[in-house]
């Protein structure tokens, strides 16, 4: 290394150093700064007695205080993944068992009035249908521990406990966090206990020394019929054709746009007059921003411009594609075999012949790869783009995520992950095919 | 109506000089070889000719016509009449024979036409009698890089013809092609140079090449022309003139 690069390096550390100081302000990092212009100045001091050079000391010490102040702003907290498993755990699950498939079911139910809150001593309540069941309070509060039996249910179909507030608004009765629900034995009989939720709309509380009339629903689920693909399982095939066509659209579009474009971001192409070195210039410059701002921020920029949708996303990857496809196309240009150039030009052909049948041949496999490859790379963009409205799967993962609804989130994930690895495949045998 | 070389000088943008003040004057229907050591600025002056490369002064006139002052109009047309073939051949690897044959012709044909890849049938009628006289006829639809370097040669050959050229520049026709078959691509050269009257300007490292084939020779060193005259007439002390003290003669 010479002298110049040295003092640049030595230069550039101390203030790297120093700023870290000033920026979190422990002594440490002073101390740090110390040693490194100790270390330098002793590496220094080697190299004008002729002795071989020393630096590692001084590099380990800046080393230390750049990771040391990186570890720190990251918030590195190593134990977190293994602390907070419990946070992962339904997930996991879920990808066990995914909403996949659903049964087409026949319900039978049997509505029971209970008065909230208490306005009398509570005595239990009987319904006599087909079958008869007994609740062990005909009123309740918010958290009481309600009994439930049932006499001559069917022992097959599953029951499931539903409470419905005076707004009709129903709501799955839990237990232990998970949705009750529970058979008959052999004799017909069943009996459960549970917890009255709380369910009393915003607004609707009632005048104190009154109640309302809530129920409590015991479903019983027959399956009828076969195994039918699940809602989400039907959304998710749709979104994902979405997605893959919003790839393919933006894809598309952006190689009609990039390919021609890339000729004038050529050099070997745009030598020659002011003028065009000009346009080189600019279309390489207008690549080059371009291409730095990811597809998820033009996703936001085309939501407010064009609205919510698919159409946005496709923008979205479209302008990031023709920017980096336009800087791939133009690199392949500027690489090509100049000879059919050189010939054809000696044979008195004009520019535009000149690049339809020396350059166009040369380009096009590589054009087509790097296309193929761009759709691939779009589909695992557009599977996203929806987080910020931008229409295809990633809307609905991300509302699937808020709602905590792990086994949706859990189909979603598994088929992007099985469309995206068979493009790639497909990418891949393409391109080999090609090239 | 002679070429006429006037004065020609290249400079080169980091201050090479490759062409020093070459005149000489060209008859119809001469078979000039040009000699010189590797740089010596063989390759900068053929391509000066059809101003592949813009000279830094002098002048180019042919047929009475200054190529060197022609508008970039002009110079395509005054190129479609002549025909170029390298070293490297140059040949679009990817298209077929007949394809890099009928390239020769863009300069003649329908320009709006020809960029939608038609051809008419009497173009590649011409095209495929162009190959029939370098003997490769039966290649056609193959792809140019599955043929042999002597047929891709010969298929730069092919290529010229059909420009129809009143003038060949060959660069190094036969460098990189192995030695037993330089005279079969110099032979179809040699044949339109005495057939069709087609003058030849051709670089050329082989001394013997140059005995056998050329009518006159005109040697380079660094640019400047060293020697002008008949290929009998390189004795010793002209060969160490053109390719400098240690060189030693080796055949021819």
């Amino acid at each position: 290394m010479g002298l110049r690069t040295l003092a640049g390096i030595w230069l550039g550390v101390s203030l790297t150093l120093v700023g870290l100081a000033l920026w979190r302000g422990h002594p440490w990092l002073w101390i740090s700064v110390g040693l490194w212009w100790i270390g330098t100045g002793y590496d220094a001091w080697r190299r004008f007695k002729g002795r071989r050079p020393r630096l590692w000391p001084a590099t380990l010490i800046a080393l230390i205080a750049i990771y040391g102040v990186g570890w720190e702003v990251t918030e590195i907290h190593p134990l977190a993944p293994f602390q907070r498993f419990d946070k992962m755990r339904p997930y996991l699950i879920a990808l066990t068992q995914p909403d996949l498939l659903t049964y087409p079911t026949e319900r039978q139910v049997y509505r029971i009035p209970v008065e909230v809150p208490c306005t009398h001593p509570p005595s239990p309540r009987e319904i006599r249908e087909e079958a008869q069941v007994w609740l062990s309070a005909d009123c309740a509060q918010a958290g009481d521990l309600l009994t439930l039996q049932g006499e001559g249910f069917p022992a097959g179909p599953s029951l499931e406990l539903w409470w419905v507030n005076p707004i009709g608004e129903r709501q799955r009765i839990l237990q232990e966090g998970r949705p009750l629900s529970l058979q008959a034995d052999a004799s017909g009989r069943f009996r459960t206990a549970f917890i009255a939720p709380r369910a009393v709309p915003l607004g609707f509380e009632p005048p104190p020394g009154q109640s309302q009339t809530h129920f409590l629903e015991l479903h019983v689920v027959r399956v009828i019929g076969g195994p039918r693909p699940s809602e989400a399982l039907l959304e998710v095939a749709e979104k994902m054709g979405e997605t893959v066509a919003i790839a393919l659209l933006a894809t598309t579009f952006a190689v009609l746009i990039a390919a021609p474009l890339s000729f004038l971001a050529a050099r070997n192409l745009m030598g020659g007059s002011l003028p065009a070195r000009a346009i080189y210039y600019a279309m390489r410059g207008f690549f080059n921003i371009v291409r730095s701002v990811e597809p998820l921020i033009f996703g936001i920029v085309f939501v407010v411009w064009v609205g919510l949708g698919s159409f946005a996303g496709m923008l979205a990857l479209m302008v990031h594609s023709i920017a980096a496809l336009g800087k791939l196309f133009s690199e392949v240009i500027e690489h090509i075999d100049p000879g059919p150039v050189e010939a054809l030009m000696a044979t008195g052909a004009n520019r535009l012949q000149v690049i339809r049948y020396a350059v166009v041949p040369q380009v096009v496999p590589e054009f087509v790869s790097f296309a193929v490859y761009r759709w691939d790379i779009n589909v695992r963009m557009s599977t996203i783009i929806g987080f910020v409205g931008g229409g295809g799967i990633g809307f609905r993962l991300s509302e699937w995520i808020r709602l905590s609804a792990y086994r949706q989130v859990a189909t979603a994930v598994i088929g992007i992950a099985l469309v995206v690895m068979a493009l790639d495949y497909v990418s891949a045998q393409v391109r080999r095919r090609i090239v | 109506m002679p070429l006429i070389v006037d004065r020609l000088t290249k400079i080169y943008p980091d201050g090479t000089r490759a062409l020093h003040e070459v005149s000489f004057t060209v008859e119809d229907g001469e078979f000039v070889a040009i000699i010189g050591l590797s740089r010596a600025g063989k390759s900068t002056l053929l391509r000066c000719i059809n101003r592949l490369i813009e000279p830094t002064s002098g002048r180019v006139i042919w047929n009475g016509i200054d190529i060197t002052a022609a508008s970039p109009r002009e110079l395509r047309r005054i190129r479609r009449q002549i025909g170029m073939i390298f070293q490297q051949f140059n040949l679009v690897k990817r298209a077929t024979v007949l394809t890099n044959v009928l390239t020769g012709r863009l300069g003649y044909v329908n320009p709006w036409l020809s960029l939608l890849g038609y051809f008419p049938p009497s173009e590649v009628q011409r095209a495929m009698q162009a190959l029939e006289r370098v003997g490769l006829a039966d290649l056609a639809d193959k792809r140019a890089d599955e043929l042999s370097g002597g047929q891709q040669q010969r298929v730069g050959i092919a290529r010229a013809l059909m420009q129809e050229p009143r003038l060949l520049l060959a660069d190094e026709p036969v460098a990189s092609l192995d030695p037993v078959l330089a005279h079969s691509i110099l032979r179809y050269i040699e044949e339109l140079n005495r057939k069709d009257g087609v003058t030849v300007l051709c670089s050329l490292h082989f001394l013997d090449l140059v005995h056998r084939y050329a009518t006159r020779v005109i040697g380079l060193k660094d640019g400047i022309k060293v020697f002008d005259g008949r290929p009998d007439e390189i004795d010793d002390r002209r060969f160490k003139e053109i390719y400098g003290q240690e060189a030693e003669r080796i055949g021819g």
